[in-house]
């Protein structure tokens, strides 16, 4: 689908020398770079409760970047101003991606 | 009684020991150190209190065993002579009370010594008590909510909540005089300067872990220790309609 090789790029754009692994078990992978870059998995997670417990408000709210794969599971435990990224396969083998949210709609505008 | 009480609750990391105190979880009147050439420098008798506050950034697994080491040693005590544990039972960082309270249960299953929790907003407010007014902690609770509750000279007045401005604002406003305190009160600065009976305290990054010392004392002087399984208190709404549930 293109959900870690696009987080493998933005840690790329953070400078992030170190390979980025796809999240599913470990469920967050903290990385260094010109920005602390976390990467979430909450495919995982049942509730966004549950993503609470893990203290994702802690990165959310801190100095970093982060990006959480199948985040729709977890809506409620997202910041407002979070950026949704859709990523949806084409018959023909390519990629639709929608990019949504409030402070994206404000640069573009 | 010898205490030892962490808090890990939030961006400052801080450990306590309280030596010899009495009941009610007063320390020393003064503490004394009378420095005896004959004696050297070792440890002087008495009642007395070491405590220790890092407010540089949250590493506190990686440095809140150390902490306690140094803490320990100060007090001229040995981890077998401490007759009490103590650490922050929320609400607070998710994480950070995990680790507290992951060390004070540790800490005391090896030493096979008894350990309580003590809420935090009861803490923070009991270092300001003496303050006139209305004390009232806050925690910052993340998406525009706090956590805090009113307290009357160390008496819990109100609370605790996790709610939003508004909330805050209703319960708090009929009173004269509101001192907002805690690590996180500077996020009401807008609100404080629209209204002359708010303050908020000026020192509020400053550990309570005195007051927590003591607070633990209190505590299990009324209550006893607390049971091993005893869980933490995220004060989270789900946690309160969770507890409706069952």
């Amino acid at each position: 689908m293109g959900k870690t090789a696009m987080c493998r790029g933005i840690a790329r754009g953070l400078g992030v020398t170190e390979p980025i692994t796809s999240p599913t078990y470990t469920l967050i992978n903290e990385y260094e770079g010109a920005l602390p870059f976390y990467h979430f998995d909450a495919y995982r997670l049942s509730s966004a409760d549950e993503f609470q417990q893990l203290d994702s408000d802690r990165y959310f709210y801190g100095d970093g970047v982060c990006a959480v794969e199948w985040s729709e599971r977890v809506t409620e435990a997202l910041p407002n101003d979070a950026v949704i990224i859709e990523i949806e396969p084409e018959p023909n083998g390519s990629r639709l991606i929608s990019i949504i949210g409030a402070l994206m709609e404000g640069a573009l505008a | 009684m010898n205490v030892l009480a962490i808090d890990c609750s939030g961006e400052l990391l801080s450990v306590g020991v309280g030596r010899a105190w009495g009941s009610g979880g007063r320390g020393p009147e003064s503490v004394k150190h009378p420095y005896r050439e004959e004696a050297g420098h070792g440890h002087a008798g008495g009642p007395g209190f070491i405590g220790i506050s890092i407010d540089a950034g949250f590493r506190h697994a990686e440095r809140v065993m150390s902490a306690v080491e140094y803490c320990v040693a100060e007090a001229g005590l040995k981890p077998a002579d401490l007759n009490l544990l103590a650490c922050a039972g929320g609400p607070g960082s998710f994480t950070g009370l995990r680790i507290g309270m992951a060390t004070i249960k540790g800490l005391s299953l090896g030493l096979a010594k008894p350990f309580v929790t003590v809420p935090t907003l009861d803490a923070i407010a009991a270092d300001w008590e003496g303050s006139a007014g209305i004390v009232v902690p806050i925690i910052d609770a993340k998406r525009s909510r706090f956590y805090f509750a009113l307290y009357d000279n160390g008496r819990l007045v109100a609370g605790p909540f996790d709610d939003g401005l508004a909330r805050l604002i209703a319960l708090t406003q009929d009173y004269p005089e509101v001192l907002f305190v805690g690590p996180d009160a500077d996020l009401l600065e807008t609100t404080v300067a629209e209204r002359p009976g708010y303050r908020i305290a000026v020192e509020r990054r400053r550990s309570p872990i005195a007051a927590m010392t003591r607070l633990a004392v209190e505590i299990f002087e009324r209550s006893g220790q607390s049971p091993s399984g005893t869980g933490l208190v995220y004060l989270r709404a789900s946690d309160a309609e969770e507890a409706t549930r069952q």
